[in-house]
């Protein structure tokens, strides 16, 4: 056996895996040679050496260290559970998207008003001769897709295009609309801007979660995003209606839909619908407490009746018509 | 070292199981990633992200492995690829393996190594070679355990570990020789 083979049996040894004629092969070697017997000597020490080193302990306590990290992907974990439920949401059953319409009210709503004055602001202040690259940016920010900065260019054409809107939109369109605001929140425009803003203010009731009955008036701005993304013709069918009411109701401060006279609003609020004369803000008539979603609130051409519909939640539609001059209110003929 | 209930705890979800485990193992975490790394903040570093990848993929675990074996990997994985660094390390391939050396044997001096001087020898070691020593040394693995942390054939564990203990033996035995140099 040469010196070489003996290195390996000398290096197993050094790991306690030779067995008892391997050793008596290695002793006696080194017994005849000296340089293997130094340099076994050598290698003892290094891996005495090698087992005795300190062994080291943190200087503080790891899983301390990490514990907030730790927590907080906890809290991540239990978000995502929650995320596929949200996302759902956009599958438009007109049920989930009411359950949707529950939280949105404040916090996704102080969310649209300031991502619509930056968008405002921006239209405002840098029109189109910004950098495109700088414009994703500002919408990125504000959480969107590709699609931000091009629907944010489009915003005054949107305004136009309003016209084109009807309140005849049926409770389906109603759940799109939600999650199209949501999506598209950092685009809305100044003008429906206004709209939320005083809706948040002056009716908070009608963001009331059981009562979507605000849509009656939310509807016009949910639909004018709607109009823009499906480009507007959706809704052509429906635009004398929608017309009619459309001056008016882009004037007016407050949400009530003014009659073409001028003298009477109406706001759908908690299942009810308040007449509202003009002249001193004072409620005039409120219809009983319906039980379904109180949506399509059309003035007659003379202003003498309202024309509105009830969306039960099974799906079936009930028409009335609010009498100005008797302050009744009747089921209309289907 | 740790006990298999308290594993089976931590992967059906028992956070408290999970973290006194994490408790258990900081220790050898952090002393593998201590003499791979030969600095205390990388290797503070290092085992804490080993940590929290333990605490993450926890669930991944299977039986079939050992336990330490398993920490042990991801944590030289870790040391190994995030902390690589580009310095160099002597190439253990270069070196002449051949045993004879042609050195007085009346120069050997069989005084101790200073602590400092083996650490400064394992971090001029390729990486895995290091990680072999430091499992061998500072775990007590065997070669099998060494193999399954560091997903090596067997053979090869014996190979580094061999021509590491080689080099090192070269390497502190230059250094005292340069002690003598001055």
């Amino acid at each position: 056996m040469n010196c070489q083979e003996v290195m390996e049996l000398m290096q197993r040894q050094l790991d306690d895996d030779l067995s008892d004629s391997e050793l008596d092969v290695l002793m006696s070697h080194t017994r005849q040679c000296p340089d293997c017997a130094a340099m076994f000597e050598r290698l003892q020490l290094l891996s005495a050496e090698l087992t005795s080193l300190p062994k080291v302990i943190p200087s503080y306590s790891l899983v301390d260290a990490i514990m907030p990290q730790l927590e907080q992907m906890e809290r991540f974990d239990q978000l995502e559970e929650t995320v596929p439920v949200v996302s759902k949401v956009t599958e438009l059953t007109p049920r989930r998207a009411k359950r949707i319409r529950k939280w949105p009210s404040i916090r996704v709503m102080s969310g649209v008003i300031a991502a619509g004055i930056v968008a405002g602001l921006f239209l405002v202040t840098y029109k189109t001769d910004m950098a495109p690259d700088l414009k994703a940016k500002m919408f990125t920010a504000s959480s969107s897709d590709d699609s931000a900065a091009n629907t944010a260019q489009e915003a005054p054409l949107r305004m136009a295009l309003k016209s084109d809107q009807s309140a005849e939109e049926g409770a389906g369109e109603v759940s799109t609309e939600t999650v199209d605001v949501q999506k598209n929140s950092d685009v809305m425009e100044t003008d429906s801007l206004n709209n939320e803003e005083t809706m948040k203010d002056d009716l908070p009731s009608s963001i009331d979660a059981d009562s979507p009955s605000g849509e009656g008036t939310l509807g016009g701005t949910g639909s004018v995003e709607e109009g823009i993304t499906a480009g507007g013709t959706s809704n052509s069918s429906d635009g004398s209606a929608g017309e009619k009411e459309q001056g008016d109701f882009e004037n007016t401060a407050v949400p009530a839909i003014i009659s073409p006279d001028g003298k009477y609003g109406v706001q759908a609020a908690n299942f009810k619908i308040d007449v509202i004369a003009q002249a001193d803000q004072s409620i005039v008539f409120t219809t009983p407490r319906k039980n379904g979603e109180l949506l399509n609130l059309v003035w007659s051409a003379d202003s003498a009746l309202l024309a509105y519909e009830v969306h039960v939640e099974n799906g079936a539609i009930e028409k009335y018509e609010i009498d100005i001059a008797t302050l009744t209110e009747k089921k209309a003929a289907h | 070292m740790v006990e298999p209930e308290l594993i089976r705890a931590a992967q059906s979800g028992d956070r408290d199981a999970l973290i006194t485990l994490l408790r258990e193992i900081e220790t050898h975490v952090y002393r593998t990633a201590y003499y791979i790394l030969n600095n205390e903040q990388d290797a503070l570093d290092a085992a804490q992200e080993a940590l929290i990848r333990i605490y993450t993929k926890i669930g991944s675990y299977e039986e079939k492995a050992q336990f330490k074996t398993w920490i042990q990997r991801i944590v030289t994985n870790i040391c190994i690829d995030k902390f690589r660094r580009n310095k160099p390390t002597v190439s253990i391939d270069e070196h002449d393996m051949v045993f004879h050396e042609k050195q007085n044997v009346e120069d050997e001096v069989m005084s101790a190594y200073a602590v400092k001087d083996i650490q400064a020898a394992i971090d001029k070691l390729p990486e895995h070679h290091r990680a072999v020593v430091v499992l061998r040394y500072l775990q007590d693995f065997s070669y099998n355990e060494i193999a399954d942390s560091l997903d090596l054939p067997l053979n090869t564990v014996k190979s580094y570990l061999f021509r590491a203990r080689q080099q090192l033996q070269t390497l502190l035995h230059d250094y005292q020789k340069g002690g003598v140099r001055g």
